[in-house]
């Protein structure tokens, strides 16, 4: 029996040996992140609507901006046993659903996977995988049992996307 | 956990937000009905304040695949309009509106249904208008086919206000023979539902 956890716009939600599915429904131009420690099967998954935070409306949920999500979700990770050497990540979505058919500045999508990769290289985590961009809807799920990672798209079937932690790297054993 | 929002309404408040919603919905449902030769019926509009973490969980079955039709509203209240219908009630708008037995979703039909859904939204943007003297200038309308949590997410995402909360405005239109179902969503900017209440004394 696996737990059902959604994750909504600006939520985190982070899990620890438990046998958990967390899911994000329908990433429009949001990006869903999976952050997972392979050792310690905690598994977080957070979902960023923004790509940075306003400074002068602080108090709002972490998990909102890109900029503010990573950290945040990170913490509560670490708070749980997770080693911050060991996370692997996965991410998706940032698409555009609607062509406005005009400046690029609208394309929050883009701005997001940007915002999002930057946040996790600035903490030196890995991005194992990553779907993001075109004009599609996405779902995606983490198994925090194994580390899988899927997404699902219209009029597809759900595809893995990684498993996170399993290419074994040296720096994936670094205490 | 999640704090609440700094703006709150009142119950009469929401009723108020309700029957504007009604009003407009009669509109919007009296075009469509007008335009394909049938009876249209809305359901009673619901009013909210929701975290906007539950919000792309609003549609009853949120990855089903549907048809949207955004706008967005400038001018007095600005706003974002949605009209959201499950893919087969767009088959069947359009293969009544273009008079074709079978119809693909190609680019003929995605103009016909952006065109309904324009005529559906600018409509309920007038009637709103009309009953409180306020501006509400609809954009042109653009259009996606996608999972109808999907769908709410993108429109969601482009407000420039975006809190923790948003109050959205909801209705759902259907025909008597239950072969056409949808979803109109509502999105005031925050200060926009402020002067919506205003302009009709409950401010």
């Amino acid at each position: 029996m696996s737990t059902n956890l959604t994750v909504g716009m600006g939520e985190i939600q982070v899990v620890r040996g438990a046998s958990a599915v967390l899911t994000a429904l329908g990433l429009g131009s949001c990006i869903g992140v999976c952050l997972y420690d392979p050792l310690t099967r905690v598994a977080g998954m957070v979902h960023v609507v923004l790509p940075k935070s306003q400074m002068d409306k602080a108090g709002e949920l972490p998990g909102k901006f890109a900029d503010t999500a990573i950290p945040a979700i990170v913490q509560r990770m670490v708070e749980m046993g997770a080693s911050t050497s060991r996370l692997k990540a996965a991410i998706a979505g940032g698409a555009q659903l609607f062509q406005f058919g005009v400046s690029s500045s609208l394309d929050v999508g883009a701005r997001n996977s940007e915002a999002v990769i930057a946040a996790l290289r600035e903490l030196g985590i890995p991005l194992q995988a990553k779907d993001v961009g075109g004009s599609v809807g996405r779902t995606l799920r983490l198994v925090s049992d194994t580390g899988l990672v899927a997404v699902r798209t219209i009029g597809g079937t759900e595809r893995e996307l990684a498993v996170l932690g399993k290419i074994l790297s040296s720096s994936g054993v670094a205490a | 956990m999640v704090a609440q929002p700094h703006y709150a309404f009142s119950e009469e408040q929401y009723d108020a937000l309700r029957e504007i919603a009604n009003i407009g919905m009669g509109k919007a449902s009296s075009a469509l009905a007008d335009l394909i030769g049938t009876t249209i019926l809305i359901s009673v509009p619901q009013a909210v304040c929701v975290p906007i973490s539950n919000l792309p969980e609003m549609p009853r079955e949120p990855e089903q695949v549907t048809a949207g039709i955004y706008l967005q509203v400038t001018g007095d209240v600005c706003g974002h309009a949605t009209f959201i219908f499950e893919v087969n009630s767009a088959h069947r708008l359009a293969q009544i509106l273009l008079g074709m037995p079978e119809v693909s979703l190609d680019e003929v039909t995605a103009s016909a249904l952006m065109e309904i859904g324009n005529i559906m939204l600018s409509a309920y943007l007038t009637a709103i208008s009309d009953f409180t003297s306020l501006q509400l200038l609809p954009s042109p309308p653009v259009m996606a086919v996608d999972m109808g949590c999907a769908i709410l997410n993108a429109v969601i995402t482009n407000m420039q206000n975006l809190d923790d909360f948003a109050v959205t405005i909801a209705t759902d239109i259907y025909d008597p023979d239950g072969l056409i179902s949808g979803t109109f969503v509502f999105l005031p900017e925050p200060g926009g539902i402020q002067r919506i209440l205003e302009s009709i004394g409950m401010g």
